[in-house]
């Protein structure tokens, strides 16, 4: 109470000085602001812990089996080593660079596949159940064809990426176009302007914000593409060491493997989410 | 000769439930400089007409000359305004305003020098550098107007220009353009449903008669001021003697339709 009546005192006092004061009502909401976001991420922290801690102590004293759920000492240990011998840099990065080479064919072929199509309206016409029906077939399903077509290399790794991602794109791309403005079209046109103008004035940079969100889910869905890839078709990558590891029952380095995807995709997310920013 | 003949002018619209007749037998001139409003009620066809004469729909039946050339000769010499400003948000005022010299690759030193010169005259210069979320509702509609002048269009088609604007900035608006086409000695062809923007803008208004549009009444104006005065601007000629009467008159014209059907 005490407290209360000082401030409020305070408040009176900074209000007769002109001074710009903090309500206490406001300082109260501020206060309750950062409580809650307390909360959260201490129960975020809570959760990992409790996880890791169990499993830990789960698989110490037999609990579970850790030669099949492995620890996370074990994984430690295991990711520790993989970084000494230069596994983990291989493997990681062979991946890394799968998901970029995919990641930017699916932006470049995604970008000018729709172009065409709002360009060309009969043939958007004519395709559009096409892509509706490949943007709808789960993609894992092509990636055995990709193999015995293309061979069980880095070939095939990318296209089955590329095929998740680029269907979706290239349709939402193509309806973000077809939605632009009338009015927009006409003032390009009253200005003397033909399609090309409409498309390199209005079109494409109006949509900048459509494709930096598209970024955004292609990459996590390029990824997805590379591992199923490599689960398939490959002698590298975190995909192939999964698969690999999981065969001979080396199940430290399935997870540790797995773990690596993790923080991958953590990373890949803020990456994409800084260039949203600016 | 006028400056824009349109004669017998037939519009017809196709969509799969049957035709739309939306314009018939449309003839009127419009003088050199003159300042022209068409009123009629919503759905008359005014904006086909608009549209037409602009050369965004296809002139089928009838025909339309402008210095005795046909219209379609024509085109980089007609400016069309729309209803919003339409300015590209992603660029800045200068930019927007150089969109349809870029788009014809005429940026030639004296378009460049009349751009600047625009935006100097009409108060938009310090702006340039800004983007149009900057700007407020009448110099955003400002910038639009400029954008289509920088083309130095000889007649200009404002297609409701002042409707999306609050009423306070429609007025002082509607004053400014009427300024500057005026100054420029432009011709322009308004369309509005806005009666009291038609009396006090033009000099003479054209009333169209519901779908199919044709031309039910036109009406010369002439307003003067208390002190004998034509008005300065047209804000002013609001409270002219006549406005009244032209108001009445018109408004009775628009609602005869009514009792026709």
């Amino acid at each position: 109470m005490m407290m209360k009546s000082k401030q409020l005192i305070d408040g009176n006092l900074d209000r007769n000085r002109g001074i710009p004061e903090i309500s206490l009502a406001q300082k109260e909401y501020l206060q309750n602001c950062k409580r809650e976001r307390r909360f959260i991420r201490s129960w975020q922290w809570i959760i990992m812990i409790l996880f890791l801690g169990f499993w830990e102590v789960g698989a110490r004293t037999g609990f579970i089996n850790a030669f099949v759920f492995s620890s996370p000492s074990r994984v430690l240990d295991t990711v520790v080593s993989m970084a000494k011998d230069g596994s983990l840099w291989y493997h990681t990065g062979i991946t890394l660079a799968e998901t970029f080479l995919s990641f930017f064919l699916i932006l470049l072929l995604g970008i000018g596949i729709a172009v065409l199509l709002w360009w060309n309206t009969r043939l958007s016409g004519i395709l559009e159940p096409y892509l509706v029906m490949l943007n709808s077939l789960p993609k894992s399903a092509l990636a055995p064809v990709f193999i015995v077509w293309l061979g069980a290399n880095m070939k095939t790794i990318i296209v089955a990426a590329v095929s998740v991602a680029v269907f979706g794109t290239v349709l939402t791309l193509y309806h973000s176009f077809s939605e632009t403005e009338e009015d927009k079209l006409k003032l390009i046109i009253t200005l003397g302007g033909g399609k090309k103008d409409i498309l390199k004035k209005v079109i494409l940079p109006g949509n900048i914000p459509t494709v930096v969100s598209l970024m955004k889910v292609n990459l996590g869905l390029a990824l997805v593409g590379v591992i199923i890839g490599e689960f398939l078709a490959a002698k590298a990558g975190l995909g192939y060491l999964i698969i690999y590891a999981s065969q001979v029952f080396k199940l430290d380095i399935v997870i540790s493997s797995i773990f690596l995807l993790c923080v991958i995709s953590v990373l890949l997310y803020h990456a994409i989410a800084k260039l949203e920013k600016r | 000769m006028s400056f824009l003949e349109i004669s017998d002018l037939n519009y017809s619209y196709h969509t799969k439930a049957g035709e739309t007749k939306a314009l018939s037998g449309i003839d009127f001139n419009v003088r050199k400089g003159e300042f022209l409003s068409i009123v009629g009620p919503s759905g008359c066809g005014k904006s086909t007409l608009l549209n037409i004469i602009a050369g965004l729909l296809p002139l089928r039946e009838g025909s339309i000359t402008m210095e005795g050339m046909p219209i379609k000769d024509h085109r980089d010499k007609i400016g069309y305004m729309l209803q919003k400003d339409h300015l590209l948000p992603w660029r800045t005022t200068e930019e927007n305003i150089l969109l349809g010299l870029e788009i014809n690759k005429i940026q030639t030193k004296e378009k460049l020098l009349l751009a600047e010169h625009l935006l100097k005259q009409y108060g938009l210069y310090e702006f340039r550098k800004v983007k149009p979320a900057e700007l407020s509702g009448g110099m955003k509609q400002r910038a639009a107007l400029i954008r289509t002048l920088v083309m130095e269009p000889e007649l200009l088609l404002l297609d409701e220009p002042f409707s999306a604007l609050d009423y306070q900035t429609r007025l002082s608006v509607a004053d400014d353009i009427y300024e500057i086409l005026k100054k420029e000695g432009k011709t322009a062809i308004l369309i509005t449903h806005d009666i009291a923007e038609a009396i006090s803008l033009s000099e003479r208004i054209i009333v169209l008669t519901r779908r199919p549009g044709r031309i039910k009444k036109e009406i010369e104006v002439s307003l003067t001021m208390e002190d004998g005065k034509k008005p300065s601007k047209p804000s002013e000629g609001r409270s002219a003697r006549e406005f009244a009467v032209y108001y009445q008159k018109i408004w009775k014209e628009l609602m005869n339709h009514d009792d026709e059907i």
